[in-house]
């Protein structure tokens, strides 16, 4: 009789592990590890396959040919699925299309410089489909663009004719500028793309739309739009900033005077420092994600999660595991599904609600309103600060609350819920509560 | 022994197809390097394997 493969079993037992760990543990990160590792599984799938083969064919049993229907189903799901979730960070890595050409033919390169003048208070926007921009304010009143195009094609002639089509061009409609790279008008246009290097007047306001490509732009006064496809964005000493990306790559906004409005649909990292304005964000950002510096409110917004926070004079940080806030105004409101919560001297009213994960607060005195609660599981630790003045609710459904703070308490005990209520209000309320987990109250 | 070398070769296929995927997607997730670029490497293995078997068969 045949033998049945003993990868089926174990492969069961390795995802029924990753799914306890994460459920245990909530930082334990079961997606992102297979997010990058991936291949390897295929790797080892196939190392232990070949053991046993060889294995049986050394004892001479009989051999089956190839590989089972339901192996290859596994094998490919584990593919697909881990090529879905690796895409958005690789960005414009994996594109079949254009590869054909670029592994047969050759690059062409073609010079671009343009000059300009514009009236102040002109917009400029910079439609180039695929190719780096980089943007830069200068004590001119022109815009100057220098940069390349590069062809891929199999001959010299057939790029020639592609790059004739193209004719970089400005257009003049009223108040703004349109630098265009005209790919458009080329069908196959994922073979051409153009690099542009753009230096403008310090007060112009500019845009840039495109669908790959990397986004730099530095030293306006004015504010910057971007709308791209993929692609990494920089900006930096920007008057303001406006993002629609679709799977963006890094995102590094920083010292920007007015507000910075950022949409991505599937974005990886982003950093945002030193804002002057307001900071609104929106969409699913799998990688880091850094605020610092922002003096006025911070939105966050994604599918799960729902974010605010008043100022930030340290640094807000946060990824698909964990939240770490420091020196941080409230009101602050943190309303996501699964992640471990750490703050550290913050000031201002607090609403935390989350579904599993550990929460550890430091106030900075005095201590204000604040409600937190773990609809399903997780530890809530809280340092009091000296001499706190407040009226304490903290239940654990199923759990326990330890009091290492001391002060005027009623404990109740019913069934598994645990309860600790101040004896007489006063103060601020403080309500913490979690489904199962253990409430600490700490003195500092 | 030749139908056997021949068999063990094509028991061999499944795995050795799986460890050269992973392999490829493993250079393109940590190294950079394309899969879109290094694929046709793919198509060699499997010509070599089958080349093998057929190599051992009476």
């Amino acid at each position: 009789m045949e033998r049945r493969s003993l990868i089926g079993p174990l492969i069961l037992i390795a995802i029924g592990a990753l799914w306890l760990a994460h459920n245990i543990w909530p930082s334990f990160d079961a997606s992102g590890l297979f997010r990058k590792y991936w291949p390897f599984l295929l790797i080892g799938w196939g190392v232990l396959r070949l053991v046993e083969v060889l294995a049986l064919a050394s004892q001479g049993k009989t051999l089956r040919r190839g590989m089972s229907g339901g192996e290859f189903f596994v094998a490919a799901l584990v593919c697909v699925v881990g090529l879905a979730m690796t895409l958005p960070s690789h960005g414009p890595r994996i594109r079949i299309e254009g590869s054909a050409v670029e592994i047969f033919g050759e690059a062409y390169d073609y010079p671009v410089d343009l000059k300009q003048a514009v009236r102040p208070g002109t917009r400029l926007v910079i439609d180039n489909l695929n190719g780096n921009v980089r943007v830069a304010g200068g004590d001119t009143a022109e815009v100057t663009v220098t940069g390349r195009t590069t062809v891929r094609s199999l001959d010299r002639s057939s790029a020639d004719e592609l790059h004739s089509k193209l004719n970089i061009e400005f257009a003049e409609e009223g108040d703004r500028v349109t630098l265009r790279t005209n790919h458009e008008r080329v069908p196959d246009n994922r073979r051409i793309a153009t690099e542009l290097n753009v230096v403008v007047p310090r007060s112009m306001t500019v845009e840039t739309r495109g669908r790959s490509g990397d986004v730099d732009v530095s030293g306006l006064d004015g504010s910057v739009e971007v709308v791209s496809e993929r692609g990494d964005v920089n900006l930096s000493r920007v008057g303001g900033a406006k993002l629609s990306l679709n799977r963006s790559g890094r995102i590094n906004i920083a010292d920007v005077s007015g507000n910075v409005e950022i949409a991505s649909t599937r974005g990886s990292d982003l950093s945002v420092a030193s804002v002057n304005g307001e900071v609104t964000v929106s969409g699913g950002f799998s990688g880091d994600m850094s605020f610092s510096k922002i003096a006025k409110p911070l939105r966050f917004s994604s599918r799960n999660s729902e974010m605010r926070v008043e100022r930030i004079d340290g640094s807000f940080s946060m990824d698909l595991g964990d939240l770490n806030g420091e020196d941080v105004t409230g009101p602050v409101r943190i309303h996501t599904k699964s992640r471990d919560i750490n703050l550290d001297r913050f000031t201002g009213p607090l609403d935390i609600e989350i579904e599993r994960g550990d929460i550890n607060l430091h106030p900075a005195a005095p201590l204000e309103q604040m409600s937190v609660r773990c609809q399903r599981s997780g530890d809530i630790q809280l340092a009091l600060p000296e001499k706190a003045r407040f009226t304490l609710d903290a239940v654990a459904e199923r759990g326990t609350i330890e009091n290492q703070a001391g002060g005027e308490f009623v404990s109740e005990m019913r069934n598994r819920e645990s309860r600790l209520r101040s004896k007489s209000p006063g103060g601020p309320a403080v309500n913490l509560s979690t489904a199962r987990g253990t409430i600490t109250l700490q003195q500092r | 022994m030749s139908t056997a070398n021949s068999n063990l070769i094509a028991a061999i296929r499944g795995p050795v197809m799986m460890i050269a995927i992973g392999t490829l997607f493993a250079l393109d997730q940590t190294m950079g390097v394309s899969i879109a670029r290094t694929w046709p490497g793919l198509l060699i293995v499997l010509g070599l394997l089958i080349l093998a078997e057929r190599s051992y068969r009476p």
